[in-house]
């Protein structure tokens, strides 16, 4: 053992960066933030020991119960929309007709190398209730627009789809991928038993994606509830709290009002830990169970 | 019956490419309006009489913006090219150096610093924004490059990118180096990193991509207009006076450009790294 450890000196010598960049800056941030949580913290004072007085505190904050409720919904919500357009998408795109696929495929992956910031301007913009070009389009077929961001109601879904927006080509790409690993014979069969093309969809095509998409949705869930820009710049949590993310009451706690509450943030940001360690495992065991 | 089946096709052909061309529009369209905004006269801009097609071209609004001395725009640029570059230099070199001997020797602890650098996905930056603003400020990088380069190079996805293709490779290449002698740098050097390239470029690109979009970490570690990148420089249109919302368009288009170009003109090295680093991921 020693020795095996001896003849790779080298070996660890070229691991060694990559381990301490992200032990200090990603592992020891998060012990920092667990060890802060019990603390009354303010600002970098780090305080009295309070135990779960923090926990207990934004647990009982009914202001923060709703933005963990909106962090599930918004998560929730963007998975099935997205899920659902992008293998549709990825499915058509990959029928053997389709001509200038690369074409489609740039287009639709355009907004997942578009920043956040610019994304929620421009929807914002098209949101807008008297200048938004939404409403005027819904308008010409006679329909009247809603106030998207303005109106409680309505503002997390107004949300929801601009994070589809953003989103959809991103898994449409991974899924395309794992579609092409489907072996043709098997639609070949299918088709000689007299399947429609609908019908070798949910028997061949979606039976076969179930793994991707057990890893999309894990993705999914690590990256939507984070979201922070888009709805820190379309709403800053508003309207009256109707879109108010974990992410965004962590953010407000800690900088925002002058409130510099340190601890409560970091209890609420090992929350929001806690749910994507649990969803991870949970959607981590199902990948493996069935793929 | 060929013939038939090609006549049947066609309907099921003009759906198939409704849904396609419609998407690409829904997609498309909001680029096309920010745009269009921040290119017509001001008095046009802020009317419910909405010109899909403006009747007047205005460079106005980039005038405007870039001789604003509230928001100094080009050092805006500056900043975010040398944060995004910054970062994927560290997340490339990192992730490279380290993919070889855990995906390849028998390193003892290579799974410990495997998952350690795995897990790491589940704390992306805005799970730990107190902890990176504590480490930051307690590192004296507060409002410096490094304090926003290095929390930004701390990306798996990247590792992943490597790791995976490394780990691909036919393992023939590198043992006939090792029995011809080659010790673990001249493999590295000659053997895997060459083999390799084509996913470098993707982790590079992913990396480069991700950092210049990103808003969070230099939002939180920045503090003033010298040090801004356009994503945050962006957001700061709202809190100055006499900004309206063309000129914050402008900004939005300066900031996705450039992306967008990057990713035109190399989208099959964005595409494999995408679904390299999703593999196993």
């Amino acid at each position: 053992m020693m020795r095996t450890i001896w003849r790779e000196r080298a070996s660890y010598l070229l691991i060694m960066p990559i381990v301490v960049l992200y032990l200090v800056f990603s592992i020891y941030p998060i012990i920092n933030t667990f060890q802060m949580s019990f603390y009354d913290a303010k600002i970098v004072k780090l305080g009295p020991f309070v135990g779960f007085k923090n926990y207990a505190g934004i647990v009982s904050d009914p202001y923060f119960r709703q933005a963990f409720t909106n962090s599930i919904t918004f998560t929730a919500g963007s998975i099935i929309i997205i899920l659902v357009v992008s293998t549709v998408l990825s499915v058509l795109l990959n029928a053997p007709t389709v001509r200038f696929r690369t074409f489609f495929k740039v287009i639709y992956f355009l907004p997942v190398v578009t920043s956040f910031v610019a994304t929620s301007y421009i929807w914002k913009w098209m949101y807008d209730p008297v200048f938004g070009v939404v409403n005027t389009f819904l308008g010409l077929l006679g329909i009247q627009g809603p106030e998207w961001l303005s109106d409680p109601d309505i503002a997390l879904l107004s949300l929801v789809l601009v994070n589809a927006w953003k989103w959809t080509g991103y898994f449409m790409v991974i899924i395309m991928a794992n579609l092409q690993l489907i072996e043709p014979e098997l639609y070949e069969a299918a088709a000689i038993d007299g399947a429609s093309s609908l019908h070798q969809f949910f028997r061949v095509t979606l039976p076969l994606l179930r793994g991707t998409l057990g890893l999309c949705v894990l993705l999914c869930i690590v990256n939507f509830l984070r979201t922070f820009s888009l709805v820190f710049v379309m709403t800053r949590g508003g309207p009256a709290g109707a879109t108010e993310m974990i992410t965004t009451f962590v953010y407000m706690q800690a900088f925002g009002t002058g409130r510099m509450a340190f601890g409560l943030s970091a209890a609420a940001s090992m929350l929001l830990f806690a749910l994507i360690m649990v969803f991870t495992l949970i959607s981590n065991r199902l990948i493996v169970r069935r793929g | 019956m060929n013939h038939k089946m090609k006549i049947s096709r066609v309907p099921s052909q003009i759906a198939l490419y409704t849904i396609l061309i419609v998407s690409a529009l829904v997609i498309a369209f909001p680029y096309y309006w920010m745009v269009i905004t921040t290119l017509k006269p001001s008095d046009q801009v802020y009317t419910s009489d909405i010109q899909l097609i403006p009747k007047e071209i205005s460079l106005e609004s980039y005038r405007v913006a870039l001789s604003d001395k509230q928001l100094p725009i080009g050092r805006f640029f500056v900043n975010s090219v040398i944060i995004a570059v910054g970062s994927t230099c560290i997340t490339v070199v990192t992730a490279t150096l380290a993919a070889y001997p855990l995906a390849r020797r028998h390193v003892p602890g290579g799974k410990i610093a495997y998952f350690l650098i795995v897990a790491t996905m589940m704390v992306p930056g805005e799970v730990v924004l107190i902890g990176i603003f504590m480490l930051v400020n307690s590192l004296k990088m507060g409002n410096t490059y490094q304090g926003m380069i290095m929390p930004l190079s701390v990306n798996a996805v990247i590792f992943l990118v490597v790791y995976n293709y490394v780990t691909e490779l036919p393992k023939e290449m590198d043992e006939a180096a090792l029995v011809d002698g080659a010790n673990i740098w001249q493999i590295l050097w000659e053997v895997i990193i060459p083999l390799s390239r084509p996913a470098i470029y993707s982790g590079a690109l992913l990396s480069f991509l991700s950092a210049w979009q990103n808003f969070t970490i230099p939002y939180l570690v920045a503090q003033n207009n010298s040090m801004y990148p356009l994503a945050v420089g962006a957001i700061l249109t709202e809190s100055t006076l006499y900004i309206t919302m063309q000129e914050t368009l402008t900004v939005s288009t300066i900031l996705t450009i450039p992306t967008l170009l990057v990713f035109i003109l190399t989208q099959r090295f964005v595409f494999t790294g995408i679904t390299t680093g999703a593999i196993k991921g």
